[in-house]
């Protein structure tokens, strides 16, 4: 059997106002007994597999798995391959965040060879309006570091749609973002997720967020300026210089079986869906007690199948087979394709400019009969 | 029984004065129910009065008493609902009695209803007990409420029985008063049977029940037997008195209370109101039987799903078995597809239709806003009645169009009678007359549309009353009015299921209002929605529901798609319970926005 393998790594070096992530803080000195329990239960994982198992790709998320000592990636990388193999030209990818560069040279040696980097903003103002905890010259310090250590697939996320952020200000973060020739840029609108601290600024009117309107200019001003500097815009939020795209990624998309080790982390194997505990010190306890730390599962039968693969597949550049859609929806396909919502692409179906800016309104109005 | 032995009752009152405590009393004193039967209200047997704590319909009980001095009689007591809506059950209940036992609230005094009822009881000739209850209380009054019943039936403190139903206060001394002050029923046994229908239930098994009140002759087991209404005839099968259940007798005679089973299929056949007689040697006059209860306002109900128009029908058909007050024929609407227009006799019936048919059906159903039914005039002298306001004729064939008119009451302390002629003002109340019931305790007449009570007449004046005001009404007759047809229109299209009638002076702040309350309740769509209201082609009012420009999530991956998933699953059975009009959805809440709106 082959698959892709997440793994979280939970340790943050402080808390950014908008994520839902699961996350800690200062919590580094627990690295150790973390990474015995990640291994544990990959372990129990893979034994539970009645054949033999390859990945193919390998995504170390967060977190920061980069604030992490980079010893333990490799420990966790030693038992990958010690019980289960990796296929020779796997993609294996570390999210880093700015001011963990020391740690570069480590993973490169352990055999990461893509990383992602989490800049966010190009802008001193930018970043501090998301919370960060880094300034610019941080970020494009850590984005040198990572290339003069020799990584040649770096990635970049980057946050549109910060509070008080103008047209202006988006564009100069694009343009020095294009300047620095990374393989791969995800740029995803800011979300206010609930019980985050941006949701209670906002509920107190307190977030002084672009109008929506600002935001989906933001986002095709994004679309233009990536594309016309050669990335292809081969997801909603995600772009690449050719044959860059995130094998990882685009698994999940194209409805591949995966491993989630570590905390909260979400498998999908033999049509279930599972997912651990996103309580630290439960994980680790569960772990330890039972090998596994399963929170709950849910079994994706047709129809949810049938909805995911409509809802991850709309998404992307490719899109989605007319053949599949006619047989499904054909009433809801012809209506939105009248309405240059989808558009028809060598007969593979996608989103057009403007379905791309309501991309969840014409997804749900897609689905509606199903 | 000697007929002498015989008492006939009802119990009347404002709503929830106490009577169905009060007939649990009688129930127990009267060793009626053993103690394992009796439960508080128990003759409120259905689940909705149960729950909701009111009286729906009247129950008849009988019950054998044995009087101090050893004789025993036959008392037949019926319990009445107190609510407006329900007052025509009291009116016939009132027609198989001699006597009424009317309850005040020592507490609340005279309201709207126990005046009505006072009327009611007096148009049918019969003994009234005046009866305090609730003097349990720490607020009861009992001196002020003696003299309100004083100014309302010329009744001295000593002809009023003081009770507390709740804690069995005075109980004995009530049942004295039946016995010493409601005269025996007279009818000659031996004349050609007349028996009453004065009420019917459906029986699954053994089809309509029809519950009498022999007024001559005497009713057998097996009898041939003839409805005089339509002169169908049947062999009564089974006849009897009712206890909580049935209990077979050989035969109820003049005077008596029971009930009849003769194998009728449809309740239609044997009709509330109509006289039963004996097939070989009829009576040659019916009774005089009942007007005809007539629905006050209609609705549109409409399954949400289209496939469930037939087992709507089904269920409808099942609950008119057991209320014949409820009406309903077809109609179809563009925006809401087929569903059926329904006459109910008032807000109340129309909500425990709609909990009967979502609890007892499992229907889910959309229901447009109530309306009266309007008598419009044509231009070629026609008239029509026009039930849905969607079906009014085009302004230019309409000569006239008259709406019902109400005889309303208002029982109000008198400092807040000011209040409540403004708001009766603002309903196009025409003042009539003031009484007053004792020196703080007004009774305001009005001649009210019903248009402006159906919706939130009554919350409102119970606010602007600190809930003291009290209200009655009875239909009085149609008249004709300055109304016109109000049209919504949503990205130009009408949606039929939205017209209303309104007075024309009203009809811009009911248009603003209604696009106001449209706008906040049409959720945000793909496309711009454009809420308009009109008068014929004129435009009077008109909102915006602005598009999404942005509306997509950002990062889907390995952990999100669970969760996005079920997102998306519950926005799809969202949109799938809102109706479209032309690319538009509209939720099922915006259908009964009017009553929500703020004018
Ligand atoms: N304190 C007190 N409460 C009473 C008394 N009699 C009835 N109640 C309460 O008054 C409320 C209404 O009683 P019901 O017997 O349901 O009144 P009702 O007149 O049958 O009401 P409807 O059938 O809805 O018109 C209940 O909460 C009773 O417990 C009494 O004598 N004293
Ligand atoms: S660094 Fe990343 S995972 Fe950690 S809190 Fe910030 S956004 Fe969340
Ligand atoms: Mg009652």
């Amino acid at each position: 059997m082959s698959l892709g393998l997440y793994i979280h790594i939970p340790f943050c070096r402080s808390r950014c106002p908008y994520c839902d992530f699961a996350f800690v803080v200062r919590q580094t000195h627990l690295a150790k007994r973390y990474t015995n329990a990640v291994v544990h239960e990959l372990q129990t994982q893979i034994n539970a597999f009645d054949t033999n198992t390859t990945f193919d790709t390998l995504y170390f998320g967060g977190g920061t798995p980069s604030h992490m000592p980079p010893q333990y990636i490799e420990q966790i990388l030693n038992a990958v391959q010690k019980h289960a193999s990796l296929s020779s030209n796997a993609e294996i990818t570390v999210e880093a965040n700015p001011g963990d560069q020391s740690h570069f040279s480590t993973l490169k040696k352990t055999g990461v060879n893509r990383l992602s980097l989490g800049i966010q903003a190009l802008t001193d103002r930018a970043l501090k309006a998301l919370g960060r905890f880094h300034n610019t010259e941080d970020a494009l310090d850590a984005f040198k570091a990572a290339r003069a250590t020799g990584f040649t697939n770096i990635g970049i996320d980057l946050i549109f749609g910060a509070p008080k952020q103008t047209q202006e200000e988006w564009t100069t973060i694009l343009k020095e973002a294009v300047t620095l020739n990374a393989e791969h840029i995800s740029v995803y609108g800011l979300t206010i997720e609930p019980d985050t601290n941006f949701d209670k600024r906002a509920k107190k009117q307190q977030l002084p967020l672009p109008t929506e309107t600002l935001q989906s200019n933001m986002f095709l001003r994004t679309i233009d300026h990536l594309t016309a500097a050669h990335y292809e815009h081969y997801e909603i939020s995600n772009f690449a210089q050719p044959n860059f795209a995130s094998q990882h990624n685009q698994s999940y998309w194209e409805g591949k079986p995966y491993l989630g080790v570590g905390l909260s982390a979400h498998s999908f194997i033999n049509n279930k869906r599972i997912w651990n505990v996103n309580d630290l010190q439960t994980y680790m306890q569960s772990v330890e007690n039972t090998g596994l730390a399963v929170a709950s599962s849910e079994t994706i039968d047709a129809n949810k199948h049938l909805l995911e693969k409509i809802m991850l597949g709309i998404r992307r550049k490719k899109g989605l087979d007319i053949d599949f859609l006619e047989q499904h929806t054909p009433t809801q396909l012809q209506h939105l394709l009248n309405h240059n919502l989808l558009e028809n692409h060598q007969n593979r179906i996608r989103l057009t400019r403007k379905g791309l800016l309501i991309a969840d309104a014409v997804c749900t109005e897609l689905v509606k009969d199903l | 029984m000697n007929l002498e032995h015989i008492r006939n009752f009802s119990i009347i009152a404002h709503i929830d004065h106490g009577k169905s405590t009060l007939a649990d009393r009688l129930l127990e004193q009267t060793h009626t129910l053993t103690s394992r039967q009796m439960q508080n209200q128990v003759l409120d047997s259905m689940d909705l009065e149960r729950e909701r704590g009111i009286t729906i319909k009247s129950h008849a009980i009988r019950m054998d008493y044995k009087a101090p001095d050893n004789t025993l009689y036959e008392l037949n007591l019926i319990d009445t609902p107190g609510h407006v809506d329900f007052s025509y059950e009291v009116s016939r209940s009132l027609t198989a009695c001699e006597g009424a036992l009317l309850l005040v609230d020592a507490g609340q005094g005279v309201e709207a209803q126990t005046v009505s009822n006072v009327l009611l009881a007096m148009d049918h000739d019969l003994a009234i007990i005046p009866v305090i209850n609730k003097i349990d209380l720490p607020g009861a009054e009992v001196d002020r409420v003696v003299m309100q019943l004083h100014d309302l039936l010329g009744v001295e403190e000593e002809e009023i029985v003081k009770i507390s139903a709740k804690m069995g206060i005075g109980i004995d001394g009530l049942l004295k008063a039946v016995i010493d002050q409601i005269p025996p029923p007279s009818g000659d046994v031996n004349a050609p049977l007349k028996a009453l229908i004065f009420d019917s239930i459906f029986d699954q098994y053994r089809g309509a029940v029809a519950y009498v009140r022999v007024f001559q002759g005497t009713l057998k087991t097996n009898m041939p037997i003839t409805f005089m209404s339509s002169s169908i005839k049947y062999d009564a099968e089974e006849i009897g008195t009712l206890k909580l259940g049935r209990i077979k007798q050989k035969e109820i005679h003049a005077g008596q209370v029971g009930y009849l089973i003769a194998s009728i299929k449809d309740l239609e056949e044997a009709r509330v109101g109509d006289t039963v007689t004996s097939t070989l040697t009829p009576a040659t006059e019916p009774l005089s039987g009942y007007q005809e209860v007539k629905p006050m306002v209609f609705a549109g109900l409409y399954p949400i799903s289209a496939d469930d128009f037939e087992d709507l029908r089904a269920a409808l058909e099942k609950l008119r078995l057991n209320d014949a007050s409820l009406r309903y024929v077809p109609e179809s609407s563009t925006a809401l597809g087929f569903g059926f227009r329904c006459g109910f006799l008032g807000l109340l019936h129309m909500e425990i239709v709609q909990e009967r048919l979502a609890r007892e059906f499992d229907m889910e159903i959309i229901t447009t806003v109530p309306n009266a039914e309007y008598e419009v005039t044509l231009t070629n002298g026609d008239v029509i009645n026009v039930q849905n306001p969607a079906e009014m004729p085009s302004p230019a064939n309409i000569q006239q169009i008259a709406e019902p008119m109400l005889d309303a009451q208002v029982l109000v302390p008198s400092e807040y009678v000011g209040n409540v002629m403004r708001i009766a003002q603002e309903r196009r109340g025409r003042y009539r007359t003031t009484e007053y019931i004792d020196p703080t305790r007004a009774l305001l007449r009005y001649d009210m549309p019903l248009s402006e009570i159906v919706l939130d007449f009554y919350d409102r004046l119970k606010s602007v009353s600190r809930g003291y005001a009290s209200f009655d009404y009875e239909y009085k007759a149609h008249q004709a009015g300055d109304l016109v047809k109000l049209d919504l229109l949503i990205n130009g299209e009408p949606v039929d299921a939205l017209s209303a009638i309104v007075h024309r002076d009203k009809s811009y702040e009911w248009g603003r209002a209604l696009c106001q309350k449209l706008k906040e309740l049409i959720p945000r769509q793909m496309f711009e929605v454009i809420i308009q209201a009109a008068i014929g082609a004129k435009i009077i009012s008109r909102e915006t529901v602005r598009p999404f420009r942005k509306n997509v999530t950002a990062k889907c991956y390995g952990g999100d798609i669970s969760r996005k998933r079920k997102l998306l699953e519950r926005q799809k059975e969202g949109k799938k319970r809102m109706k479209q009009v032309g690319s538009v959805e509209i939720p099922q809440e915006a259908f009964l926005a009017v009553l929500s709106m703020e004018t």
